[in-house]
């Protein structure tokens, strides 16, 4: 998640582009608010621009470039965390059905 | 980016009336509340309609309005999927609340079965958890309360949160759990009327096929079906979901307040009632993009899509009004249940069994309605710096996921070493709190990490010199 501010100038509204690798820039956003939160970029690297629109729709000049690089997580630990999450859910439902089918023997032998 | 679409007169006029009419219905319900188990308890006689709807309503945060809309635009599918599976906290207490009822039949609180099974250090243990946790969330939802208020109608965050508050605590006062249950059924109603209505407007608005092809272009991350955060987050609001139902007293109230044979079948029903709504709050968010909704601040995703698609449907400032109302009725029927079991834990097991002082029928009434003004004004306190006590809230997730193994044992097996199941809940918690707040672990492996070492620690306890568990 990348969380995107540019500062203000009056009574524009604003273009927010990004490219991707080396790709060509591509319009994200386009209004009056001052921020925007990209999300779910993929892993990569991910270069942004903003520039002002002013009233009378003539357009300013790019910004300077923000260039960022996205990584997840490392695999072996990912699947690491995974199976550990995978065995104590499972876990934990089957100790409940164990527990609750032996409450049931128990209440029908008295 | 949400406009504030109704005036702050208009917010405080529903508001105060939404007030008046809960406090009214409190008073009402008051009526039947005789005697301490009335008041804490309804009489231990709810019914089934009664009992889902209280169950759901419950879990209806504003946690489920905003957390979940956030989670999904962050972590796509598997956030939206993600967090609908603390549904499955209720469904697995279904079976639990028979063998509660059977192992305490005249419990009162989840503080009763801790003292019973793991003596005075595993009591204590419990409540100083389950205290951490219900205040941090009893805040959190103060907090959310007022922000959404300014956010929606303008009205200062001081006001809003106060005036939530205020309202919640009298009701609650008043009426007990009888009142909470009865408003948690017409609030409950209300959420579920929201939701659809927000979630159609959706559906409607939105081009599928251009919707895929926007987020495929924009936001790829967010279709991976292996993203590792979300994943992740998967299991652990799973755990975080099972550790609050099943320890939490908000819970075994309720499980000690149906009627018997109605308490598994009302947590099995409010589990598969409440499953879809963070899937389409969830959905909404996804749509955000597609829908052309420029978020600017993720905790504010879901309204801004609700307000944005009512607003394109024709829905005018009514749009604000209907989220006035929804969002405040799934904050309100949390804060009352939390005000309610909080003070009950407090009543119940700090003043009877801490202080051994036993409170008589004429003593009771007014002990209790103290304690819920002192738990209200505390909780006030705390809200109004507007600390971002959310922190402490979610990083209390390891903590309540280290009892799930403890409740899971002490209700069913029955011998086992007391000694380890305690060091294992404070190993668990210690390591998964740490993990939350390690960069290379994050959030959302900690309520993971608790639990996995509670359970080893549970285990162990089975095998290693166990002894038998007290039953009465």
């Amino acid at each position: 998640m990348v969380d995107l501010k540019w500062s203000a100038e009056s009574s524009a509204t604003y273009q927010l582009e990004e490219s991707i690798g080396d790709g060509d820039f591509k319009l994200r956003y386009e209004g009056p608010d001052l921020s925007s939160v990209r999300t779910g970029l993929a892993a990569g690297d991910h270069v942004f621009r903003v520039r002002a629109i002013d009233p009378t729709g003539a357009a300013g000049t790019w910004s300077n470039v923000l260039r960022l690089k996205v990584d997840y997580m490392d695999a072996s630990r990912l699947r690491l965390l995974l199976l550990t999450g995978a065995i104590v859910v499972l876990a934990t439902i089957a100790a409940i059905i164990h527990g609750h089918l032996a409450h049931r023997k128990e209440d029908s032998t008295r | 980016m949400i406009a504030t679409s109704i005036s702050p007169q208009t917010g405080w006029i529903v508001i105060i009336l939404l007030g008046f009419l809960w406090v009214g219905l409190g008073l009402w319900w008051g009526r039947k509340a005789k005697s301490s188990e009335g008041f804490m308890l309804a009489g231990r006689n709810i019914g089934l309609a009664l009992g889902s709807a209280t169950a759901m309503a419950t879990w209806v945060t504003s946690n489920t309005v905003m957390v979940a809309p956030k989670l999904a635009f962050t972590q796509g599918i598997w956030g939206m999927i993600g967090y609908s599976t603390a549904a499955f906290g209720l469904m697995l207490f279904a079976p639990l609340a028979i063998r509660i009822r059977k192992l305490l039949p005249k419990g009162v609180t989840a503080g009763d079965f801790f003292r019973l099974r793991y003596g005075q250090a595993g009591w204590i243990l419990f409540l100083i958890i389950t205290l951490i946790y219900s205040i941090a969330w009893l805040v959190t939802m103060s907090i959310a309360g007022g922000e959404l208020l300014n956010v929606l109608t303008g009205i200062p965050y001081a006001h809003g949160m106060s005036l939530i508050l205020v309202v919640c605590v009298l009701y609650t006062l008043f009426g007990g759990l009888y009142a909470v249950v009865g408003t948690d059924f017409i609030q409950s109603l209300i959420i579920l009327t929201g939701i659809v209505v927000i979630g159609a407007l959706v559906l409607t608005k939105l081009d599928f096929a251009g919707a895929h092809a926007s987020i495929a272009d924009a936001q790829p991350a967010l279709l991976d079906a292996a993203m590792p955060v979300a994943l992740l987050s998967f299991f652990n609001i799973m755990l975080f979901g099972f550790g609050e139902v099943f320890h939490n007293n908000v819970w075994w109230s309720r499980a000690f307040a149906m009627r018997e044979k109605v308490a598994p079948k009302a947590f099995f029903l409010s589990g598969l009632l409440w499953f879809p709504i963070p899937i389409a709050a969830g959905f909404a968010a996804l749509a955000a993009g597609p829908l052309g909704v420029n978020i600017t601040d993720t905790n504010q995703t879901g309204p801004a899509v609700a307000e944005h698609v009512m607003t394109q449907a024709g829905f005018g400032s009514a749009a604000g009004l209907l989220l006035l109302v929804v969002l405040f009725c799934s904050i309100a029927s949390s804060i009352d249940s939390l005000l309610a079991a909080t003070s009950d834990l407090v009543l119940n097991d700090v003043t009877e069994n801490l202080f051994k002082r036993k409170l008589d029928e004429a003593t009771f009434r007014r002990a209790a309605q103290f304690v819920i003004i002192g738990v209200g004004l505390i909780a006030w306190l705390l809200a109004l710096p507007r600390w971002p006590i959310v922190d402490v809230l979610y990083s209390s997730g390891p903590l309540v996921a280290s009892l799930i193994w403890p409740v899971i044992a002490g209700l069913y097996w029955k011998k086992i070493n007391r000694t380890i199941v305690i060091a294992g809940i404070i190993l668990g918690s210690s390591v998964g709190v740490w993990a939350y707040w390690e960069p290379s672990l994050g959030w959302y492996t900690a309520s993971l990490i608790g639990a996995a070492i509670s359970m080893l620690a549970t285990l162990a306890a089975r095998w290693i010199s166990p002894a038998p568990l007290a039953t009465t």
